[in-house]
């Protein structure tokens, strides 16, 4: 038999704003805590500490919820801060193990380790040093896969959390993945999971032995990416770099410069909807929005929204979004276009259904039927009434299909 | 505090004479001679024969010091037979009362093999057996991958049973390597990272393997991991052609008491040779 080594590990700290606030003030470890942000009223539990996960409270849980199934709960504050540092930190360990590491923020690492054998030794061992090194030079637990593509090592390190490790080999990925739950599946959240459960379908493996036919009629056409990752399938690349630098970006150029305001938001709206229906499609939320506006006369100006807690339905970014342009927009001369950033990205803080939407707050379920039709018959099928302006959605189709790329109005 | 017990799965191998054990010394004599060198030894006779209790008991008067790990029977755990299942786990439960009594059993190892699937049959019956053998330290080896799943390690964190992490060849049809804590004891079985002979050789060719420097301090992290939340980790050599596993064993205690396996290994080269 041919030695087989898969060569992406995946770093996962398990609740990491809890685990950071712990790694902070050891006092805290056996503490049941949330990290939210109180003084919204709508606010979910960002992170649960382990104690309180045990208690069973859950990450998007509504804050009043946890506090009623808990009246003793401590309430923290998002420490963004250490966070960060927490997330640079690991990154500048992970950088001396391989050049190629995404950083997905929250805690999450992926580095694709090809070729470092002679160097390092096995992929396991090096996984080993990096988990390690956190520990001693952070104060943090973390869980650690070795697998052949992102999606089996994230699963594997779903598998094993809070801070154990695996080794998954490459051409094993199936016979893995076909007896763990499927919520363990990246898309399978709430609504999923009770469909399938009621097809009987409670493990990966059963969704991996549909064939193409019962799939489509059982699950539709988003069903087959869904069927593709429960067989451990997996091409995508690594997004190098750190992710809370890079960006997703929409440039808007009028075909006419513009000075209406109706039609700089409608543009704005949907610029932001695209971007950020790609952005969830990467199981990406963000936390800093840019917006750059480009005058006739040369001239540019800019804003920036950040938020503490997390973007990531439509909702809340053409809100946040609109309100950067009117900032932005100090001066009475006509527009060329825009630059809109969606930035600071991190994993979406709970797990979105990828078919079936269905979710504890009615925005959620909203956006996410939003998204299936938009992922079925295009982006420009559903919008904000104030994106209307533009005229027929037909004339944006053909450029808001291709994310990141330019489109003209 | 976790307690690191490290030793090698077996004693009794004839060309240890030489480079283990000294010339001359009769079988009857192996394990008080190994019973110098460690302090826990993984027994794996009673997979072909059925222990007895005398013969337990004789072993640990001749090693009182030794912690036993032993490995359950093949009628338990390969070729089991629906009618008569309860009445060998009967017999080798009595078996280990010496051992038991002595408070010298450190863990029963059940290791399941590739054929042993996650299906429903086999799920009960492994259920039953756990019962059975309640409350005795267990420890479950799977050959097969389908075991290591979510479920798995729920159900034996509920049973404060351990699932025995391995390090074994990287080759297509062996289990993944996974550690995760699901009980108050942890147990390491090193099988050797020999990939070129792991399939189609014999067992001896098998395990012919001598762990690195390198690979050893990866493997201490590993074990310094499982210590965390545990309180006692077995660690079993089972690389043992040539004596490679107490050599590698022998390292990796110096290396855990604070020194370096660098000269052990040196010094002890001469033994695998």
């Amino acid at each position: 038999m041919q030695p087989s080594e898969a060569s992406i590990i995946h770093i996962n700290v398990t609740d990491f704003a809890a685990a950071v606030t712990i790694a902070k003030n050891q006092s805290l470890s056996d503490s049941v805590f949330v990290i939210a942000l109180e003084a919204s009223n709508r606010s979910v539990v960002i992170t649960p500490s382990h104690r309180a996960w045990e208690e069973g409270i859950r990450s998007g849980m509504p804050l009043r919820m946890a506090q009623r199934l808990l009246p003793s709960l401590q309430v923290l504050p998002l420490d963004s801060k250490s966070i960060a540092k927490a997330d640079q930190a690991i990154a500048t360990i992970v950088q001396t193990y391989s050049p190629q590491i995404q950083c997905d923020r929250n805690g999450h690492v992926y580095l694709d380790m090809h070729g470092t054998t002679r160097l390092f030794g096995p992929v396991v061992d090096s996984a080993v040093r990096i988990r390690k090194e956190i520990a001693e030079q952070l104060n943090l637990e973390a869980s650690v896969a070795v697998a052949s593509n992102k999606l089996v090592a994230k699963i594997g390190t779903r598998t094993t959390r809070p801070s154990g490790l695996i080794q998954v080999r490459e051409g094993e990925e199936a016979a893995f993945l076909a007896q763990q739950d499927v919520d363990l599946l990246s898309g399978v959240g709430v609504a999923t999971s009770r469909l399938l459960a009621v097809a009987g379908i409670t493990q990966i493996g059963q969704i991996a032995s549909l064939d193409d036919q019962q799939v489509l009629a059982f699950l539709g056409k988003r069903g087959l990416a869904l069927r593709d990752a429960a067989r451990g399938l997996d091409k995508s690349p690594l997004h190098t770099g750190l992710s809370s630098k890079r960006v997703i970006q929409r440039k808007v150029s009028f075909a006419t410069p513009l000075l209406e305001q109706e039609l700089l938001q409608a543009a704005v709206v949907t610029a932001t909807e695209d971007a950020a229906l790609s952005m969830r499609t990467e199981s990406m939320g963000c936390s800093k929005l840019y917006i750059q506006l480009s005058y006739t006369d040369g001239k540019v100006s800019e804003a920036t929204c950040r938020t503490k807690d997390q973007w990531a339905f439509d909702q809340e970014l053409v809100q946040v979004a609109w309100r950067a342009a009117q900032q932005a927009r100090n001066r009475r001369v006509r527009l060329l276009g825009f630059v809109l950033h969606l930035a600071q990205l991190s994993p979406l803080m709970k797990s979105l259904d990828l078919i079936f939407p269905e979710g504890a707050q009615n925005s959620e379920k909203l956006q996410q039927a939003v998204d299936t039709m938009r992922k079925k018959f295009g982006v420009g099928i559903l919008t904000h009434a104030n994106a209307l302006p533009l005229g027929p959605s037909e004339r944006l189709l053909p450029a808001l299909q291709s994310p990141g790329s330019n489109f003209l109005i | 505090m976790s307690t690191l017990l490290i030793g090698t799965s077996g004693y009794s191998y004839t060309e240890w004479v030489g480079p283990v054990y000294p010339k001359g010394t009769t079988q009857q004599a192996f394990l008080s001679h190994y019973a110098q060198l460690f302090s826990t030894v993984e027994l794996n006779f009673s997979y072909y024969r059925m222990p007895e209790a005398t013969q337990l008991s004789v072993m640990h008067q001749e090693a009182p010091s030794v912690q036993f790990s032993i490995k359950a029977h093949q009628s338990l755990t390969h070729s089991i037979e629906t009618g008569s299942w309860r009445e060998q786990v009967r017999l080798f439960r009595r078996a280990l009362e010496p051992l038991i009594k002595e408070d010298v059993l450190s863990a029963v190892l059940l290791q399941f093999p590739f054929s042993f699937h996650y299906e429903i049959d086999q799920r009960k019956y492994l259920d039953s057996l756990l019962k059975t053998l309640s409350p005795l330290p267990l420890a479950v080896e799977f050959r097969n991958a389908q075991w290591y799943n979510n479920r798995t390690l729920d159900a034996l964190k509920e049973r404060n049973i351990a699932l025995a992490s391995l390090d074994l060849p990287s080759v297509k049809g062996n289990p993944p390597i996974m550690d995760v804590q699901t009980s108050s004891i942890a147990y390491l079985r090193l099988h050797g990272r020999n990939e070129q002979t792991w399939w189609g050789s014999d067992s001896a060719s098998r395990y012919d393997y001598l762990y690195s420097n390198k690979e050893l301090e990866s493997l201490l992290e590993r074990i310094r991991w499982l210590a965390k939340d545990t309180q006692k980790v077995l660690i079993y050599f089972n690389n043992h052609r040539r004596g490679q596993a107490v050599t590698n064993a022998l390292a990796l205690k110096a290396l855990a008491e604070g020194g370096s396996a660098c000269n052990l290994q040196r010094q002890a080269s001469s033994i695998s040779t």
